[in-house]
């Protein structure tokens, strides 16, 4: 009776003890495979920034960045600087689709001004034209307070 | 449910320790694989001479199971190591072979000193450094397509002339010419390790990004200190090299990036950057227990900074930028900028597997800190050795300059920015021009500069021919002032350094960045060396 009652009392605590050490079995085996991976994926990202726009703008109204070419399935990575200053996507062709949410990188001191990298992703899922529009609010970096990218994909 | 919390929290704190424990002792068990350390070829000098060509060309290689065409010097990736003694002459024929992918080789010309120098010069005065006031120099010829492959070679570290067919950083040798450097050793050259790579203005980040780099041993005194000379010595070139997918190096304009590809480009294509050592992606190399080894390491990537640091091992450095420390410092993690050597000597320990890592490093990229990266795998195994091998202490003592009579000081500011295509990087507001030199210095006289950094990223600022000692930084004094000829300065703080330039040297000469993205589009001065009158 005796017994029953310490195993009985202790079985949460054992169950508990087993659960974490196999969580953490789980992750260090994951871990481990990331370690074994000696051969990492060929990118198939196109990152732009704002320096593919900048130097078009004086003359330029819309904001007009220099055209990338990219591939169905690829994914399109935009990095601008910000906070305080933010972004928006003031519009989106159908044929980019975003993924996850913004990734906020941080970049202090780096550019005057700003204290973060965004970062968006998109995967480009059709052929086709495509256009993405960032608008930045307060306007600090974009000339015309907008980035237009547009993107020949094929 | 207290007592499951409390037996869940007990077990997560022992997986915790014992994840930390795994850091230090020998479990890390990766597979050992294919990919076995190489040691770089070695080409001796004989009779007090090393006379070899070295045919830059593409070459294709596998890295990281990706085929990667390199340019390198005679196919090697790295470069053969170059083996020479004090006093000795490196007679280096250059062949500059290389070619866009796919085309056929030049056909070639042996040119001389007169055939290149004064075209040279024009080349470089014609490039233009975007958005600056810098006077636009007449009779600008349209950009030339093949540029990027215009090369020349630089003995980095070595205390030679910069004259005529020596370590020349003004010469340009294009592809379909061979040139002949004739390069003198002074009978005093430190021993140690060095290093060679090209250093054509405008072309270096991408040749270097692309593979072309190698080793300089100058052998000597620091080699017969017993615990030096018991050590096996391993040369290691760390790399930087960036491959789209069609395993070449991005041929558009680079562009600084945040995240882990470090760079794009405009137009913008797939892209990685892999760090190896001696042109091997994460390689395992042996060692017994209670074996020494000599490790000499050269940080031969363009832009990433190596925090280096092994697993459950102390690093024992005796050499910095190729002059042996007067005492060897026992260090846990030894910073390696872009330019720099180190030498170690390591100790194996407990039989196992360690990592030899790049910690996560914050040198002013956009987009925060370097990741952490896995350099190399350390195999301890084999029969411990009965005693273990003696550890160095005192080393060579040198010259602390600390106490000499200053005939000069001057201040270099520098300043760059990546917001914008092509990136700027200038030395005093201006950027690079042959032309003009920013330093007259009297050799064999003492000088103290002052090297301000107005940017949050690093700078390593790099000096030819002559090393410096790094006497204060952010104004606190260093206590033991060592030998460098290439040192990171701080975010947005100074650094104040003495040098002696040697009498026997004289010539014009370049100091710059050694990130080479900022040398390539600015960041470089030309700087006479002179006779005292």
């Amino acid at each position: 009776m005796m017994r029953g009652g310490v195993v009985s009392r202790n079985l949460p605590a054992a169950i508990g003890f087993a659960l974490a050490l196999a969580i953490g079995a789980y992750l260090h085996a994951r871990t481990a495979d990331r370690e074994r991976l000696a051969d990492p994926p060929a990118s198939n990202s196109y990152i732009v920034n704002q320096t593919i726009c900048l130097g078009l703008q004086a003359a330029d109204a819309n904001g007009a960045c220099k055209p990338v070419g990219a591939v169905v399935g690829s994914m399109i990575m935009v990095q601008l600087p910000a906070n305080p200053a933010s972004w928006t996507i003031a519009s989106l062709s159908p044929n980019l689709v975003q993924e996850g949410r913004i990734d906020r990188l941080p970049n202090p001191g780096r550019y005057q001004g700003t204290s973060e990298l965004y970062q968006w992703r998109f995967l480009a899922t059709g052929a086709g034209d495509a256009t993405l529009v960032m608008r930045e609010t307060p306007r600090t970096i974009s000339p015309s307070g907008t980035f237009t990218y547009t993107f020949r994909i094929r | 449910m207290a007592r499951a919390l409390v037996g869940f929290v007990l077990g997560l704190g022992l997986f915790a320790a014992a994840e930390e424990i795994r850091r230090v002792v020998p479990i890390f068990q990766p597979d050992d694989g294919p990919a076995t350390f190489v040691e770089p070829e070695l080409r001796r000098s004989q009779n007090g001479v090393l006379e070899t060509t070295l045919e830059l060309k593409l070459a294709k290689h596998t890295v990281a199971g990706r085929v990667f065409e390199a340019a390198t010097y005679d196919g090697k990736l790295p470069a053969p190591t170059l083996v020479v003694k004090p006093g000795d002459t490196l007679r280096l024929t250059l062949v500059n072979n290389l070619t866009p992918p796919g085309q056929p080789l030049p056909a070639q010309r042996v040119v001389s000193l007169d055939d290149v120098y004064e075209r040279s010069m024009n080349i470089m005065r014609n490039m233009h450094h975007e958005d600056t006031d810098a006077p636009v120099h007449a009779a600008e010829p349209p950009p030339d397509p093949q540029a990027q492959l215009y090369s020349n070679l630089h003995t980095h570290g070595l205390q030679v002339s910069p004259a005529g067919n020596g370590d020349n950083p003004f010469l340009l040798i294009k592809p379909g010419e061979t040139f002949r450097y004739e390069i003198p050793l002074p009978a005093d050259n430190p021993s140690g390790f060095n290093w060679y790579h090209p250093h054509k203005h405008g072309s270096t980040a991408k040749q270097t990004w692309a593979g072309v780099a190698g080793g300089i041993i100058v052998e000597g005194d620091v080699d017969r200190i017993p615990a030096v000379a018991q050590a096996t010595r391993h040369v290691m070139v760390l790399q930087e090299l960036w491959m789209d997918n069609t395993g070449h190096v991005p041929s558009a304009l680079p562009v600084p990036v945040g995240g882990m590809h470090m760079f794009s480009t405009i137009p913008p294509v797939p892209s990685d950057i892999l760090y190896t050592v001696n042109g091997v992606y994460h390689p395992t190399l042996d060692i017994r227990p209670g074996e020494t080894q000599r490790w000499s390491i050269v940080n031969a990537a363009p832009h990433r900074f190596f925090d280096l640091t092994l697993d459950g091992h102390t690093l024992y450095q005796i050499q910095q930028d190729g002059i042996t420390l007067a005492q060897a410092r026992p260090q846990q993690h030894i910073l390696v900028a872009p330019g720099n050597r180190i030498e170690v000597i390591v100790r194996g320990g407990r039989a196992g597997h360690y990592r030899l890592r790049a910690l996560e490093y914050d040198q002013g990229h956009p987009g925060g800190p370097m990741p952490e990266d896995l350099m190399a795998t350390i195999r301890v195994r084999g029969e411990p050795l009965t005693e273990p091998a003696p550890l160095p202490s005192a080393l060579l003592p040198y010259k602390d300059l600390r106490n000499d009579p200053v005939a000069a000081k001057r201040t270099v500011e520098f300043k760059g920015n990546t917001f914008v295509a092509p990136v700027e990087f200038f030395l005093d507001g201006k950027p690079f021009d042959p032309d003009r030199d920013d330093a007259t210095i009297t050799v064999g006289t003492t000088e103290e500069w002052t090297l301000k950094n107005d940017d949050f990223m690093q700078h390593p600022f790099h000096i030819h021919v002559n090393p410096f000692q790094v006497i204060a930084i952010n104004g606190r004094p260093v206590a033991d002032p060592i030998w460098w000829d290439t040192f990171p300065l701080p975010q947005k703080g100074e650094i104040t350094i003495r040098m002696h330039p040697r009498p026997d040297v004289t010539g014009r000469t370049v100091y710059h960045c050694h990130i080479l993205p900022h040398e390539d589009n600015g960041m470089m001065s030309a700087v006479s060396l002179v006779a005292g009158k």
